[in-house]
Order: structure tokens, then C-alpha cells, then sequence
């Protein structure tokens, strides 16, 4: 169920376009309902290409969030007289709350910042209205005013879902818990059908339709001139981003797993804020300091870095600060006791206990530096493309045949990704159980 | 041979160890035993090197590992095995990595380990990872990893705490055979009564930060210095008395009471020292009896109102609301009242 994540909005939002152009696969809805050309745009559309796209990032808080429900509160509501659906309003949605508000916020958030999606689909949100004050009427203060609304609302975002999650609630952890679980019975088969659905929209028609977009390529156009260089490029970027910020996530983890106080606080505050922040609004303002501080580094890879690393430092952080967490500081003192000195104890205690964590940091930041693309727009140097642009740019100019070809790299690249960071997760969890 | 005198420990302004020295001859087996929060883990982290004093002097063998001047070895250098309450196992070693982490002679590692497994029943799990262990298994894992480096002084914090009842007692006298078999100096930390002073050779009670009580396990609980180490190592009662001419008064009759100071006192018998007898001047009336399956504890009131636990080895039960006689056998004590 989560491999909708796999594709970035805007390949999702140029997949269904393309499908439902005239000559797409499935143009034959527009021309039996009598449609015009271009239909499928506006803000229906976006919320539609968004709901598809979107949804994992909120159902794996709540499955995390599901399977922690203990039993023992429903049980106890319905013995007290409650209905079904009253038990589970008093017994289980508060067990919930926190995933459900964590779900909701990821999912707000997202959208807030989406930038590809909505612009090619023509709907006027902050994003799009920012990049073209920007790229058209080249009307910078505008575009930076715009910027700063959105990042308030983003502010209000993240505030409304603090009060939303209420104080922090002690909970059971992993082993103790019984959970609750149900006989779908005769419900099983719609709701197997309902989830196919999905599937099927977010990701086998996707597939399928840049498959066959990609098989009526003339042969006039040349794959490896056009897209070596988006592959390498966008590669190398990922690569670099990858490798940097859990270097520097390194130090604000363990700053924030051994010596909590307010410096740790308000760092990893920041880290989380970053994140927040939607890469049109990273990448405009970098722009604005590259103009006015250092033209030197204007529209260069090093600018593009700097701004991997604001969007993406707490995908670094996460990972990293769990590992540091879970390594106990008996472990450490065992180690001590046994004559082992700082090196001894670097190689035995502290890189395995951070070694998946570092791993997950790394896949992370490289699968959204690869998916990234307002930032990129705005920061890469005149000329230099990666696949994301790619994407972007033929899209915008209806050649859906072209850009099926980096869209399907770059699906391709984080699927793999994905996956690794899936049976990943499968093997820390068999490991810990 | 270990020695600490007089340590003083705070953290912040709470004081937690006041004034604590003890000594432990080569090769004996010392448990320190105290309720939760009485500073017994801090003290064993500062035998350890793991915390520094404020104060006072740890020697281990004829080695000042700390002490006055700034001495302060660092835990790696004070060959010290320490056997955490949490275990702390390496999980992404093997169980002879695990064991092989603290000999430092490469080339006589194969063979320490070897025998390390053999002494802890080891063998047949040695490429097994930590989490592939029983809880019983686990631990044997720890005390052979703490033994194998040879250490001047085995110091064990509460290394039962996470077992089944059940399995508790066969674990303990399996670390206890192991401990034997090699030699070692340990110092192990129990908040367990039974615990201490079935395993002790030497008996130390800690009660909030002070070591009140040292000595063999028999002679601390028949001779408690006071009420609340009497009332730590077991089920007992406490009765209101006066010392005169030489002789204890009290709802319990007449008791010898020579070279006690005269006054009010207070005595202290155990439930088990309180026995059936007929012919007895004091009696008391069964409130209720307790069975437990191998014995059964009786609660009583005497004729003056106060309460009073006996244990009954035998199988007689007595009917609730009965009269019987009492009286003391065996030992008891007396300390001034406070």
C-alpha cells in the first residue's frame, strides 16, 4: 500500500494528464462525455491527483498508529454497556489520536508546499502563483510576499496540530500490547476491490501509461543525449545530498539524544522547520541570498546542496537520533569495564547501533533530492538538468511521449530505493522482535 | 582483596552516599543489600569507575583506584567485571564475540573463551546472537563476558531482577557455582533478602546512603543493630517494653535482658521465634491465619491490644477467634527506643 510514495505528485499529475489528453490512453472518457481538450485540470483534478499520491504519508502513521491500539480499553467500554461504535469512540480513537493528527499534519503539510502537481494542472495555490510572479513578471517582492504567507500558513499548520495532539500520554510499549483485531467476513471482498482501486490509480495505471507514451517515441529523439545527462545529474545531486546531511545530521542527533536542553531543543526545532518549509519557498529565498551575498555561488551545485540540506536535514535527524537512542549507555559502560578504549568502543557500541540509522537517513534524503523539484528549478544552473525537470519542462510543453522517458527513470530509481528501505525496515523489526 | 573508606557521593544536593567503608577479603562473595534508592547501584558505579567520589579512597587488591590527590583510574584500566542490571549483551555479536569482547591477548582469546563457555554450560550456544538466548541464558552470557578478561573484582548489579520467580533461584546458584569455580572477588547488589543471605559469604545492609550493618549473613539477621535492619531481613515483631533489674517487661512476660541500659525499649522478635505453648502465662487470641503452603502465618493479639505475627512450621492451623498460650524461643532483640 505504500507504493503510490514511489511517484513524485508532478509524475503523477503528468501521467494523468497525458492519460486523459486526447491521444492518451485513456482519452476516450473526454470524447465520449463530450469534454473539451485539457479538461482535467483546475482544482478537482489537483485534489484528485493529490489524494492518490499523498495518501501513504498518512496511512503509514496510522497503521504504525493501529497496530499499537491496545484491546484492553474497547473491551472494557463494551463491558460497561457501551455500543460497538461507543466503545471504540471512548477506547480506541484516543489511542489514535496522536497517529491520526501526525497523519493529517504530514499529508497538510505536503500539500501546502506542492508545487509540481498543481502547476501543471493549473490551479492557482501559493506555489504556483510564487513561481510565476517569479519566473514571468520576474516580480520579486511579490513573489517573496507570497512566500512569506505561505510560510505563516504553514506556521498556523503546525501549531493547529500541536493543540490537535494535546499533551503527550505515557504509552505501553511494543511487547505488552494485545491488539484489536476483526473478522472482515462477508466485507472482505469489497474492501480487497477497494484497495485495488487504488493500487491501480496510483500506481499499475501510472506504469502502464507512461509505458505506452514511451513506445510511441519517433526516432528523432535521442534517449541517451537527453536524458545521460538528467540521469547523471540527478544522481550525483541525490548522491551528494545523501551523503552530506547525515554527516551533519550526526552531531544535531546526538546533541538531541545525549544532552537535552534548550540549544538541542531549538536546533532540531529548526531542522523540523526546514522540512516544513515548501522547496519553492527554500529555493526562492536561497536565490535571494545568492544574489545578494554570494553571486559566486548563484545558480551553482554548492547553492543546490545548501538547499537539499534545509528541506531534508530532519530526514537525516530521525533516523539517526533513534539509533543514538536505542543504544543504551550500559551498552557503552559495558564496554568500558572490559578494557576497551575510544576507538574499541566507536567500532563496537556506537556504529552498529547507528549504522541502520544512518542507512535509512541516506535512502531518505536520496529518494526526495531525486523527486525534488521546485528547489531544483529555481536553483539548478542555466543549462544543467536533472530528471526532475525534465519532467517538468516537457510536460509543460504537452511532449508526453518525451517525458515519459526520465519519468519512468526516475520512478524506477526510487521504487529501488523504496524497496531497499522496506525490507530494510522488515529486517531491524524481525532483529528486534 | 577490595577496601573503600569512607566515600562520599552527591548528585546535585541530594546526598546519596555518606561516610561508606567497607572491606572484602580475596575471593569472597559480598552482597549488598538495601531497599530500592538507597545508593547501593551508585556505590557499586564508583567501585567500578563509572562515577567519581566527592569523596574518599577505593582500593582494589594493592591498587589506589581512586583517593585523595585526583586519583581516578579510568573504568577501562581497573580490570574490574561489571554485570549490568540491564545485561547490556553486544546484540550484533555472537554469544562467544560477546564473551571474547574483553580478553585482550589475542592469541590466548580462543582459550579463555573456550573455558569461559565451558564454565557457564556455554558451549552449544556459542554462535547464537543475544536475542536467540533464554533470560537464563542471557545472563550467563554476561557474568562469563564480565569473567573472561580475569578481573581483580566481579561487581554484579542486581543481575536476577529481570527473571521469573522460578527461575530466579536455579540462575542465582548457577552464577553463584560459577563465581566459586572461578575465584573471583564480587560484589553483587540485591534489594532480595532471601537473595542476599542465601548466596552471601559477607552481608552488608545499606539504608538510605549509610552502610549500617557488615558482617556473615547469620549474625546480621540473629544480631540486627537496629529496627529497621531487623525489619529489612524479615517478617518480625516489634513490641513496646521497659528494662528493669536486669529483666524485659512487656505484653510477651519476663525476658533476660542483661547488660541492657535500663528504660523503655523496644523488643524485637521474629514471627518465627514466636511459639505454641499450653502451659504459657501470656496468651493471645488468633485473628487470622494465612496458609502459604509450606508454612502459615498466624496474626495474634495479646491481652493488652497489640498485634503479633507467628509462623507455624507445623501443620496445625489454629480456629480463627481461639485462645492460645505463647512464648519465646530462641533469639530476640532489644534496642533503645527511639
Amino acid at each position: 500500500m505504500v507504493c503510490p510514495l514511489a511517484v513524485p505528485c508532478y509524475v503523477g499529475a503528468a501521467v494523468y494528464i497525458a492519460a486523459l489528453s486526447s491521444g492518451g490512453m485513456l482519452g476516450f472518457i473526454g470524447s465520449t462525455l463530450g469534454l473539451r481538450p485539457g479538461w482535467f485540470n483546475g482544482f478537482w483534478a489537483s485534489a484528485l491527483v493529490l489524494v492518490i499520491f499523498t495518501y501513504p504519508l498518512a496511512y503509514l502513521p496510522i497503521r504504525a498508529g493501529l497496530r499499537r491500539v491496545d484491546r484492553a480499553p474497547y473491551e472494557a467500554a463494551r463491558l460497561l454497556g457501551r455500543s460497538p461504535v461507543g466503545a471504540l469512540r471512548v477506547g480506541v480513537l484516543p489511542q489514535m489520536r496522536s497517529s491520526l493528527v501526525t497523519g493529517g499534519l504530514l499529508v497538510a503539510l505536503y500539500t501546502l508546499g506542492e508545487f509540481g502537481a498543481v502547476s501543471m494542472l493549473r490551479c492557482n495555490t501559493f506555489t504556483r502563483v510564487i513561481w510565476i510572479q517569479y519566473e514571468s513578471a520576474f516580480d520579486r517582492t511579490g513573489a517573496a510576499l507570497s512566500g512569506l504567507a505561505l510560510a505563516a500558513l504553514i506556521g498556523l499548520a503546525l501549531l493547529l496540530g500541536r493543540w490537535l495532539n494535546g499533551p503527550a500520554v505515557d504509552r505501553k510499549g511494543g511487547a505488552g500490547i494485545r491488539p484489536l483485531r476483526w473478522r472482515l467476513g462477508r466485507k472482505r471482498t469489497p474492501l480487497v476491490l477497494l484497495l485495488l482501486l487504488v493500487l491501480v490509480m496510483g500506481v499499475a495505471l501510472p506504469v502502464a501509461s507512461l509505458l505506452e507514451w514511451s513506445a510511441r517515441l519517433g526516432s528523432g529523439f535521442d534517449p541517451v543525449a537527453v536524458l545521460g545527462g538528467a540521469g547523471s545529474n540527478t544522481l550525483l545531486l541525490a548522491c551528494t545530498a545523501a551523503l552530506v546531511v547525515p554527516a551533519l545530521a550526526l552531531p544535531v542527533a546526538r546533541l538531541g539524544a545525549r544532552h537535552r536542553g534548550p540549544v538541542s531543543t531549538v536546533i532540531e526545532r529548526l531542522a523540523r522547520v526546514g522540512y516544513g518549509l515548501p522547496g519553492i519557498v527554500v529555493g526562492l529565498s536561497l536565490v535571494f541570498i545568492g544574489l545578494r551575498v554570494a553571486p559566486a555561488l548563484y545558480q551553482s551545485w554548492s547553492m543546490m546542496i545548501v538547499g537539499y540540506v534545509v528541506l531534508f536535514l530532519a530526514l537525516g535527524v530521525g533516523p539517526v537520533r533513534s539509533g543514538f537512542e536505542r543504544m543504551s549507555t550500559s551498552m557503552d559502560e559495558a564496554a568500558r569495564t572490559l578494557g576497551a578504549g575510544r576507538m574499541a568502543r566507536l567500532r563496537s557500541v556506537l556504529l552498529p547501533a547507528l549504522r541502520p540509522g544512518l542507512l535509512s537517513a541516506f535512502l531518505l534524503v536520496f529518494i526526495s533530492t531525486a523527486k525534488e523539484l521546485p528547489c531544483t528549478l529555481l536553483l539548478s544552473p542555466a543549462g544543467t538538468h536533472t530528471l526532475s525537470t525534465r519532467v517538468w519542462q516537457y510536460t509543460d510543453e504537452a511532449m508526453y511521449a518525451e517525458a515519459s522517458l526520465p519519468a519512468l527513470l526516475l520512478l524506477l530509481l526510487s521504487a529501488c530505493m523504496v524497496g531497499i528501505l522496506i525490507w530494510r525496515e522488515d529486517l531491524l523489526e524481525r532483529s528486534a522482535a | 582483596m577490595i577496601e573503600l573508606r569512607d566515600i562520599h557521593k552527591s548528585f546535585g544536593s541530594t546526598s546519596v552516599l555518606e561516610d561508606v567503608s567497607l572491606e572484602l577479603p580475596k575471593g569472597a562473595l559480598g552482597v549488598l543489600l538495601g531497599p530500592s534508592g538507597c545508593g547501593k547501584t551508585t556505590l557499586l558505579r564508583l567501585v567500578a569507575g563509572l562515577e567519581a567520589p566527592d569523596r574518599g579512597a577505593v582500593r582494589i587488591g594493592e591498587r589506589q583506584v581512586s583517593g585523595p590527590g585526583r586519583i581516578g583510574v579510568p573504568p577501562e584500566a581497573r580490570n574490574v567485571g561489571f554485570v549490568f542490571q540491564d545485561l547490556a549483551l553486544f546484540p550484533q555479536m555472537t554469544v562467544e564475540e560477546n564473551v571474547g569482547f574483553g580478553v585482550r591477548d589475542a592469541s590466548a582469546r580462543a582459550d579463555r573463551v573456550e573455558a569461559m563457555l565451558e564454565l557457564a554450560r556455554l558451549t552449544a550456544l556459542r554462535s547464537r546472537r543475544p536475542h536467540e538466548l533464554s533470560g537464563g541464558e542471557q545472563q550467563r552470557v554476561a557474568v562469563a563476558r564480565a569473567l573472561a578478561p580475569a578481573p581483580d573484582l566481579l561487581l554484579l548489579d542486581e543481575p536476577f531482577a529481570s527473571l521469573d520467580a522460578d527461575l530466579r533461584g536455579r540462575v542465582r546458584e548457577e552464577i553463584v557455582r560459577i563465581l566459586k569455580a572461578a575465584g573471583t572477588t564480587a560484589i553483587m547488589v540485591t534489594h532480595d533478602r532471601e537473595e542476599a543471605l542465601s548466596i552471601a559469604d559477607h552481608l552488608m545492609v545499606m539504608i538510605s546512603g549509610r552502610l549500617v550493618q557488615a558482617g556473615p549473613p547469620r549474625s546480621v539477621y540473629d544480631e540486627p543493630v537496629d529496627r529497621s535492619v531487623a525489619m529489612l531481613l524479615g517478617e518480625g515483631n516489634l513490641v513496646e517494653g521497659t528494662v528493669r533489674n536486669g529483666e524485659l517487661q512487656s505484653a510477651l512476660g519476663r525476658l533476660p535482658a542483661a547488660d541492657r541500659p535500663e528504660g523503655p525499649c523496644t523488643l524485637f522478635v521474629r514471627s518465627e521465634n514466636v511459639c505454641r505453648c499450653d502451659t504459657a502465662e501470656v496468651t493471645a487470641t488468633v485473628l487470622d491465619c494465612a496458609f502459604y503452603g509450606h508454612d502459615a502465618l498466624a496474626l495474634l493479639a495479646l491481652e493488652d491490644g497489640t498485634r503479633l505475627s507467628m509462623r507455624l512450621s507445623d501443620q496445625s492451623m489454629p480456629a480463627v477467634g481461639s485462645t492460645l498460650g505463647l512464648r519465646i524461643h530462641g533469639g530476640y532483640s532489644i534496642f533503645a527506643r527511639s
